[in-house]
């Protein structure tokens, strides 16, 4: 059944518009099979279905036609009340189609023959004896009503590379427009009628880059949904009863930022279905009901986003956690650490893989990948959890992925963008607050907490002025869970920068994470933290 | 606009006392210089970044490349906006001179004189109208190559 997707434009196009509206066709149908099956979600069902087998015929896409017919007939026959509908066999279903896709998307991109699916065969052999075998309609019989859907807006589909056209002219105005403005022939006009347009320019510009930035946010409805059915999965492997709650669904995030997240939200959830719920029995023991709850909750806070990802089970195994870190010497004997601490713990890499401590052995895997994860579209993960009560993960983002605040911060006749994320605070360290060991690496003692210090000048090899001062600003920044002291010499200016990729051509300078244009229309690098953290880290072992 | 009647205009600039040419059709705009960002850690041919109108474009010094010595940029330094093969570029020169229309006669193959010199190597050819010599740039060849490989002999 192996077919060429050929290259010309309209057959491509042709397979992109029906990748799109098949995938959007499951994802409601997932949707739907979230609550009680009624004859108008099961129509709504078997209209999806419908319509692949039709697109599928026209592309000549033979297995998806098959798999789709046979899902079909079995969706007619609940439509008819004939059966009952099985939500199990029809979550499998739209994961087979999904599969489907994927090849099909595969055999696009890469200009190749579609690859057959191998478990297709098998499943529409159970769905034929499923068709063929005649079931007792059981007594509840689907009456529950579909909740009223969200209200339609209307809608328009757009290349997602015009918008990305549409949001880089708008910086780029935005970066002429701050030149402008600041041009000092400019700020020194008085003509009222000339200051009253050039703030009317910037309002309007200020206006167009907001709504050029929302043109990228999409709602996590969509990603939500997905978790619909890997609880439903989960819970039926691991054969504890778990609800889902959402909430949040219409909160809205850059694109970029939400196909990051999905795969560090799958982890959560694994974690805590896995590994943070008990089984019916232990609950009920407990007092709790036997029913337990994972909940998924979106809000705006202050500017950014945070999803929380919760349980009601029986919260982090606090003293395993602290016995495992001293058997790996990450703790001292006599280390008391506070709960934060503790909880931070499962973030390092690989730090419960031992099985022998089966309740975090769960819960520690990939929660470095998560926190990986996060942290490269600027986030920040946070644990709380209380025993016998549940674990909360919190998650903090930015709204999107291309405009950081970033704190401009001069060195030498250089300067340099601090994400402002990661700057805890700074300060003009009194001399009595150095140490030298060795006459060589530096330490300062901040209020009783010891940091390594980063002299910037002489990380990046700047020029100094003859008989200019060493820098005596310490920026204290944190990151990969570290802080360090940055000296610099000065901290100008706190502002919103576009964050540009640096290109090809100056990539080995593996200090900065990119690029982006200041007021003044000047090129200013961005310092990566996590990086120059690292970097220290490492140089200081060696010495 | 035929590729045979411009393919053989050069916008010709200067390194050091030489004249050199690139193809006009890859010469995208001429800058002056502006303030170039250095960027620690880069290869030394790479002089640093600038913004073009909101686009952040790397700025590579021809004479790095080419194993001139390195100078200061003077007062009628200018970067080349050239469309390269992995994005746009900013090359960095000591002054542009002029468009010079070659006809294929006066173009020889770089092979043409033995130089030994692995400067050569990244010309396209070597023009010589009316008793001048005007050294052609292989745009991709020069941003391919690193300069270590580019000792003079």
């Amino acid at each position: 059944m192996a077919q060429r997707v050929e290259r010309d434009a309209e057959t491509i196009e042709l397979h992109a518009d029906f990748l799109e509206e098949a995938g959007e066709g499951l994802t409601q149908v997932e949707q739907l099979l979230a609550s009680a099956p009624t004859a108008e979600s099961i129509g709504a069902m078997f209209r999806v279905f419908h319509t692949i087998k039709g697109v599928a015929g026209f592309l000549e896409l033979r297995q998806a036609i098959e798999v789709a017919h046979t899902t079909e007939t079995l969706l007619n026959q609940y439509r008819e009340g004939s059966k009952t509908l099985d939500r199990d066999l029809m979550f499998e279903a739209v994961a087979l189609h999904r599969a489907l896709l994927a090849a099909v998307k595969q055999a696009v991109e890469g200009h190749c023959e579609v690859a057959s699916v191998e478990r297709a065969a098998d499943f529409i052999a159970r769905l034929q004896l499923e068709i063929r075998t005649e079931r007792a309609v059981s007594a509840a019989a689907p009456t529950a009503v579909v909740e009223a859907s969200s209200q339609l807006k209307e809608t328009l589909k757009v290349d997602l590379e015009r918008v990305d056209t549409l949001v880089e002219m708008v910086g780029e105005l935005l970066v002429v427009e701050s030149i402008v403005a600041n041009a000092p022939e400019v700020v020194g006009l008085s003509a009222p009628r000339v200051r009253q347009s050039l703030g009317q320019l910037t309002k309007i510009c200020r206006d167009l880059q907001s709504l050029a930035m929302r043109l990228r946010m999409v709602p996590l409805r969509g990603l939500f949904q997905k978790t619909v059915r890997i609880v439903h999965e989960l819970s039926k492997k691991t054969g504890k009863d778990v609800a889902l709650a959402r909430e949040g669904d219409d909160i809205e995030l850059d694109r970029g930022v939400v196909l990051k997240l999905e795969e560090p939200l799958m982890h959560m959830l694994r974690n805590a279905i896995d590994h943070g719920v008990e089984t019916a029995a232990q609950r009920t023991a407990a007092g709790k009901p036997a029913q337990a709850t994972v909940r998924l909750k979106a809000f705006a806070e202050s500017g950014r986003v945070v999803i929380e990802i919760s349980d009601d089970g029986q919260g982090l195994q606090r003293d395993a956690i602290v016995r495992r870190a001293r058997e790996r010497g990450l703790l001292g004997p006599g280390e008391e650490p506070a709960d934060a601490e503790v909880w931070n713990l499962i973030f390092l890499p690989g730090f419960s893989t031992a099985t022998q401590v089966t309740e975090l052995s769960g819960r520690g895997v990939g929660m470095d990948v998560v926190l990986r994860n996060v942290q490269a579209m600027q986030g920040r993960v946070t644990v709380s959890s209380t025993k016998g009560q549940g674990t909360t993960v919190r998650l903090s983002l930015p709204l999107t992925l291309a405009v950081i605040n970033g704190m401009l911060v001069s060195c030498g006749d250089e300067r340099y963008i601090i994400p402002s994320l990661a700057i805890v605070e700074s300060l003009r360290p009194r001399p009595t607050m150095w140490g030298r060991l060795a006459q060589r690496t530096e330490l300062l003692n901040l209020r009783g907490e010891l940091l390594s210090v980063v002299r910037l000048d002489q990380l990046l090899g700047t020029r100094r002025a003859e008989g200019a001062e060493a820098p005596s600003l310490a920026v204290i920044v944190e990151g990969s869970g570290r802080k360090v002291a940055v000296m610099v010499h000065d901290v100008l200016a706190e502002q919103q920068v576009v964050i540009k990729p640096l290109s090809s051509a100056a990539e080995a300078a593996d200090l900065f994470s990119g690029v982006a244009v200041l007021a003044d229309g000047r090129a200013g690098l961005i310092l990566d933290v996590d990086r120059l953290v690292r970097r220290t880290a490492s140089a200081g072992a060696r010495s | 606009m035929s590729a045979v009647a411009t393919g053989s205009k050069f916008m010709t600039f200067r390194l050091a006392t030489e004249t050199y040419g690139l193809q006009i059709l890859q010469v995208r705009e001429l800058v002056r210089l502006v303030e170039i960002t250095r960027v620690p850690g880069a290869p030394a041919f790479v002089r640093g970044v600038v913004n073009l109108r909101g686009k952040v474009i790397p700025v590579i010094d021809l004479r790095h490349k080419l194993g001139i010595e390195r100078i200061e940029p003077g007062e009628q330094a200018v970067i080349m906006v050239v469309n390269a093969a992995s994005g746009l570029m900013g090359l960095l020169v000591d002054e542009v001179l002029d468009v010079v229309a070659l006809t294929p006669a006066q173009i020889e193959p770089p092979t043409a004189v033995a130089t030994g010199d692995h400067a050569a190597s990244l010309l396209s050819g070597i023009g010589k109208p009316d008793q001048r010599l005007i050294f052609l740039i292989d745009l991709e060849r020069v941003l391919a190559t690193t300069p270590t490989e580019l000792r003079a002999p």
